[in-house]
């Protein structure tokens, strides 16, 4: 038998044993695990006519994680009750006793229509019992293994299930394992929550349970839930009633993902855009996108549910009430809190308000911050974050964060205390009074006032608050001691020079022209012009602002020099960004790395390391850092876009679309309907990018709207529409930069139309004929014009600056190559030192015989930075008779969207060099249809242009 | 009934939709093998059964998207293995169990309290538990259930690349050399043998 054969074969490998037969033996007496008694498995506690006090048990109708449920009878009040006991397995595990017990206090405290009432507490042989509320029905677990519910079902129950968790929430407790089997359908078509298991006291303590598949991700990451992961839950359990499945598969074997990806659309027919829209918020992984509690889900359900398109309103009504009701929980929460060692307490600051005449104590609140971020306790919300939640709140970008704005951003963060500081002056005293509030339940947590003579004494002021805050946020003094700073040392001493520092972070922040933030900056250091961070931010904004050549290296040095004055943080942004500018962004990445994990709340630290990424196409690294950024609410205006086009470039464009669209659905504003309109351009769905961005421009989305929609147009062929939007654009009253900015679309538009005298002259108009198409974009298009254009090329490309100028020396050569002339390409590229360049390196590769070589590192820049390698690949193939291979390089170019004024001047091209492979390899109707597209655009192109009589010439011929 | 025709009669009853059926069918059939198996895996009877209904709740819902590509048993098993292994991850488990996590601290804790002490059923029970909860499925499924080396890698699979049949056989020697050294430890083999 196989069994015995198994057992004497011998040992292949390992020591040999002290006795094979022995050690066999042994084996098999370790392996032996005869079958069990099932009903071994099945034994229940208590049996049928057992009494328990005044409790008959009558049957077992039921099991749950936590215990035994049984059908009983109350003899007393002669009503049948349910009984549910703790396992016998369970009954010596303090932890499941204490959450019973905790089970009983919550849910004592709920007397709602639907929530299952609980009628008495006790125990039983050493086994804690509850007895309840007997249900008949089935749970809507079971109901959905049949199937999903019709919509109107299904949105009645999520009501029901809403109002149960409003009620809660209002009385300060979570559910916490919300989902199908908890949810008891009765007869009579009332639902029932059951099994507030899991709920506790708000603010108790770190999650021990809940079911994965509709656990939200804060809480499998073990971070604390709130109302908002109750939410989550609740949209779980919709999602699935409506479409059959949960909006995440769940692996059978594993547990779901701590970082989901977007959630499946909700594609069922009847389902209203509305109540998709609030499910899709509801199961973000940004909690502070999520209704903000039971209350505000039931708005957004009832609103869904009536008046379509009314949704949102009801939602931010319901943002106004429902806090309040919190406010009892508050207190016992911050108090219950776990002193030092525990999760850290997230605390937000709001601006300062100044009741002096003095300017430069408007500034205060970014001491105060700084002061409180040397703490481990504490998670202290960076301003920017404020800002970004804020203008989530309100959706216009803010300015100035005040009482209002920061009990809305501070909640939508979930912090456990808002700071509110006034600062005043008498005579000589100055004196600064700050309160705190627990944002969320609005309640009162403590005040603190500190006062001295004499400005100086400011910054020390701000330190003793720092600590003191600290302190009543139960920090232990120790560690307080251990890590405190003095802002006079760690920043600057100087309250002027703060004051202007602080405008110009505000200044960023509300996305004012950088150039003129930075005039703060200077004007910071011209009042101490030993402050680290004024230099910093110099060097910082120099690469969005045309600066000097020089500055940012000047002003990193000089932040470098005086990095003893910088607080921990700050420290780790001058280290990172000096890296950068030393060229060295894996050490500026690390560095950012670093900084995370120290303050893991700092999403534009993220940002601006997935960026450094971006810009040199590691897209794979990037993309996770974005992808950070995002799920801690940086509001940048690129983050999303950067997002789908990392994704697009790592061959995942479909995805981004999904992602994309997620958003919309989500929040279907301009700016996501923009993100939209670019994920679909780089997947290749140009007419669909175009409604999309005519979408945004409806949505006010303004002129970067339109701009945008032009550049689409463009890409879908619809040349005179684009040029009709751009010379909208550039006629109308707006800015001179966004009058500018649609000249560059009017003269891209028209390029395509090969109509090239005309748009040299709108280019020329741009400030009085100084042309704005600086750098590569300016090379390429007076390449454009073909041979003749040459020498302007080069000439062109002399007066740029390094990089860019052998960048752009590059770029010449490799036209030349392409129009014949490796020789003289070579000298070129040689004495403009650009040998490296990896577009040159391609073409360079093909004219040694390489050719392989050389189109394999044209496809791996292809995929880095876009179509137009594609097209010079084409161009190469094309030259060496292999036309195919071109024909196909050339479609490649034609689907991908590269920077317009690139492909306005190739496009055209692209068709022709197309139509004249075709013809080679004999498929005329082919080329026949490349030609009569360009053709089509050509109709008014200028009679001399390069190209025009040979792709005439050519149709003819055909 | 032999494993075979169960195997038949729980596709029957899954091509058929009746998915309760299908998965009375397959408790009834393989869930006293199954509980056995977990009984010799987290050692606690008691914890056994409470995985032994997780893993009976799982089957109940995941049944109907068993392809039938390989066998319903190697499924079953990889089923409850995960459903140990979750339980065993368990918030409240993990409190008891602060102080047997490692592998290390277990086998230390047997030969440093109980040496040589007590019958050759303790001793064996020591040695069982100074196994980790991989080693201790190899041993059964492989000896007692003897399953096929490939089902063996396919239960013990994780979410990531499987298991090469051919390095599970190595570790099974590798076992094999431990527990002998083990066993002579415990004096459950003499020296010579």
């Amino acid at each position: 038998m196989a069994r015995r054969s198994a057992r004497r074969q011998p040992t292949e490998a390992g020591p040999p044993p002290a006795s094979p037969g022995a050690v066999s033996r042994l084996l098999d007496e370790l392996a032996r695990a005869p079958p069990a008694d099932l009903d071994a498995a099945w034994e229940g506690v208590l049996r049928r006519g057992e009494r328990v006090g005044r409790f008959e048990i009558t049957c077992e109708v039921g099991r749950g994680g936590f215990g035994l449920v049984y059908e009983a009878r109350d003899v007393e009040l002669s009503r049948p009750v349910a009984f549910k006991v703790l396992r016998p397995a369970r009954a010596g595990d303090p932890a499941a006793a204490e959450s019973l017990r905790r089970e009983a206090e919550a849910a004592g405290q709920l007397n709602h229509a639907n929530i299952v009432t609980l009628h008495d507490v006790g125990t039983h042989r050493g086994r804690p019992y509850l007895i309840m509320e007997l249900l008949r029905g089935e749970t809507l677990a079971s109901r959905l293994a049949r199937g999903p519910l019709p919509p109107r079902e299904a949105l009645d129950v999520a009501v029901q299930v809403a109002r149960a968790l409003a009620h809660a929430h209002g009385a300060g407790v979570l559910h916490r394992d919300l989902k199908p089997s908890n949810v008891f359908l009765c007869r009579g078509g009332v639902a029932k929550v059951l099994d507030f298991g899991l709920a506790r006291v708000l603010g108790g303590g770190s999650p021990a349970g809940g079911t994965p598949g509709y656990m939200a991700p804060e809480e499998r990451r073990r971070e604390p839930a709130s109302a908002r992961s109750d939410v989550f839950s609740a949209a779980v359990m919709l999602h699935e009633s409506l479409a059959g499945r949960r909006p995440w598969p769940d692996p059978p074997d594993g547990e779901p993902e701590a970082e989901p990806g977007p959630p499946a659309p909700l594609d069922v027919p009847g389902v209203p855009a509305a109540l998709r829209r609030l499910v899709a918020g509801a199961l973000s992984a940004d909690p502070a996108v999520r209704p903000r509690d039971g209350q505000a889900w039931l708005d957004g359900l009832l609103a869904a549910r009536g008046a379509p398109g009314a949704g949102r309103r009801a939602w931010l009504a319901a943002a106004a009430v429902g806090a309040a009701a919190l406010a009892a929980a508050a207190l016992l929460a911050l108090r219950s809190r776990p002193a030092a060692g525990g999760a850290p307490v997230t605390v937000a600051v709001a601006d300062f308000e100044n009741a002096t005449d003095e300017k430069d104590l408007s500034g205060l609140s970014g001491l105060l911050i700084t002061s409180l971020e040397q703490s481990r306790h504490l998670r202290v919300l960076t301003r920017s974050r404020m800002l970004d939640l804020a203008q989530q709140a309100g959706g216009a970008p803010v300015e100035r964060i005040d009482e209002r704005l920061g009990r809305e951003a501070s909640r939508r963060a979930g912090a456990r205390a808002l700071l509110l500081a006034t600062v005043r002056r008498f005579d000589r005293v100055y004196a600064v009074e700050l309160h705190a509030i627990d944002p969320v339940a609005d309640a009162y947590l403590f005040t603190l006032k500190e006062q001295g003579t004499g400005k100086g004494s400011i910054p020390g002021i701000i330190d003793r608050l720092g600590e003191a805050t600290r302190r009543a946020l139960r920090e232990k003094a120790a560690e307080v001691e251990a890590a405190r700073v003095e802002v006079a040392q760690a920043v600057t001493g100087s309250l002027e020079a703060y004051q202007h520092y602080f405008a110009g972070v505000q200044c960023i922040d509300g996305l004012g022209p950088v150039s003129s933030c930075v005039d703060h900056f200077r004007a910071a250091l011209r009042a101490d012009p030993t402050f680290a961070l004024a230099h910093y931010m110099i060097a910082y904004t120099s690469e969005f602002r045309r600066a000097p050549p020089g500055e940012a290296q000047a002003a990193i040095e000089a932040a470098l020099q005086h990095i003893g004055r910088a607080p921990a943080k700050e420290r780790e942004l001058i280290l990172a960004w000096s890296a950068h500018v030393r060229g060295k962004d894996e050490e500026a990445v690390a560095t950012y790395r670093r900084l995370l994990e120290r303050f893991p709340a700092d999403g534009h630290a993220a940002y601006v390391a997935g960026d450094l990424l971006h810009h040199k196409g590691d897209f794979a690294g990037a993309l996770p850092l974005f992808e950070r950024a995002l799920e801690l609410g940086a509001q940048i205006p690129v983050l999303r876009a950067h997002v789908v086009e990392a994704l697009a470039r790592l061959g995942r464009a479909e995805e981004g679309v999904r992602r994309a669209r997620a958003w919309t659905e989500a929040q279907p504003d301009a700016t996501n309907q923009r993100v939209l309109a670019e994920a679909l351009a780089l997947g290749g769905q140009f007419q669909g990018a175009v409604t999309a961005a005519r979408r945004a421009v409806d949505a006010g989305g303004g002129a970067e709207a339109q701009l945008k929609l032009s550049d689409l147009l463009a890409l879908a062929g619809r040349y005179r529409e684009a040029e009709a939007a751009a010379r909208r654009l550039a006629g109308t009253d707006q800015p001179p930069a966004t009058r500018e900015m649609a000249r560059v679309r009017l003269a891209t538009a028209l390029t395509y139309q090969g109509r090239r005298r005309e748009a040299r002259g709108e280019l020329d108009a741009i400030r009085g004929g100084e042309t704005v198409l600086r750098g590569i974009g300016a090379v390429v298009w007076l390449l454009g014009g073909g041979p003749r254009a040459v020498d302007e090329a080069l000439r062109e490309s002399e007066r740029l600056e390094e990089p860019v100028r052998r960048r752009a020396a590059a770029v010449v050569g490799i036209y030349l190559a392409l129009a014949g002339q490796p020789a003289r390409a070579r000298e070129l590229v040689q004495r403009a030192g650009a040998e490296s360049d990896e577009g040159w390196q391609a073409v360079r590769a093909f004219l040694d015989g390489e050719a392989e070589k050389g189109l394999a590192a044209a496809r791996a820049l292809e995929v880095k930075s876009g179509g137009a390698p594609a097209f010079v690949a084409g161009m190469l193939l094309a030259g060496a008779g292999r036309d195919r291979e071109a024909v196909e390089a050339f479609r490649r170019f034609q689907a991908s969207p590269s920077e317009a004024v690139l492909r306005c001047s190739c496009y055209p091209q692209s068709l022709y060099h197309a139509a004249r492979s075709l013809m080679r390899l004999g498929d005329r109707a082919g080329a026949r249809a490349e030609l009569d597209r360009l053709l089509t655009a050509w109709d008014r192109a200028d009679p001399d242009l390069h190209l025009l009589a040979e792709a005439k010439a050519l149709r003819r011929s055909l | 009934m032999r494993p075979a025709e169960m195997e038949t009669q729980v596709r029957d009853h899954l091509a058929r939709g009746d998915h309760r059926e299908a998965a009375a069918a397959a408790l009834r059939g393989l869930g006293p093998q199954v509980l056995g198996y977990l009984e010799s895996l987290v050692l606690d009877p008691d914890d056994a059964r409470d995985v032994f209904q997780a893993f009976a709740e799982e089957l109940w819902r995941w049944l109907p998207t068993w392809r039938g590509e390989g066998s319903l048993r190697a499924w079953s098993y990889r089923l409850a293995w995960h459903a140990a292994a979750r339980f065993q991850r368990g918030a409240w488990r993990r409190r008891r169990e602060r102080m047997r996590t490692t592998l290390a601290s277990r086998i230390a804790a047997s030969v440093a309290t109980e040496s040589r002490a007590g019958g050759r059923r303790d001793r064996l029970r020591r040695l069982r538990q100074a196994l980790d909860p991989e080693e201790r499925t190899l041993l059964v499924l492989r000896l007692d259930r003897e399953l096929p080396w490939e089902e063996v890698a396919l239960v013990l699979s994780g979410d990531g690349a499987p298991l090469e049949p051919a390095a599970l056989r190595k570790r099974f020697e590798r076992l094999k050399g431990k527990l002998a050294r083990m066993a002579r430890d415990q004096g459950l083999v003499d020296e010579e043998g």
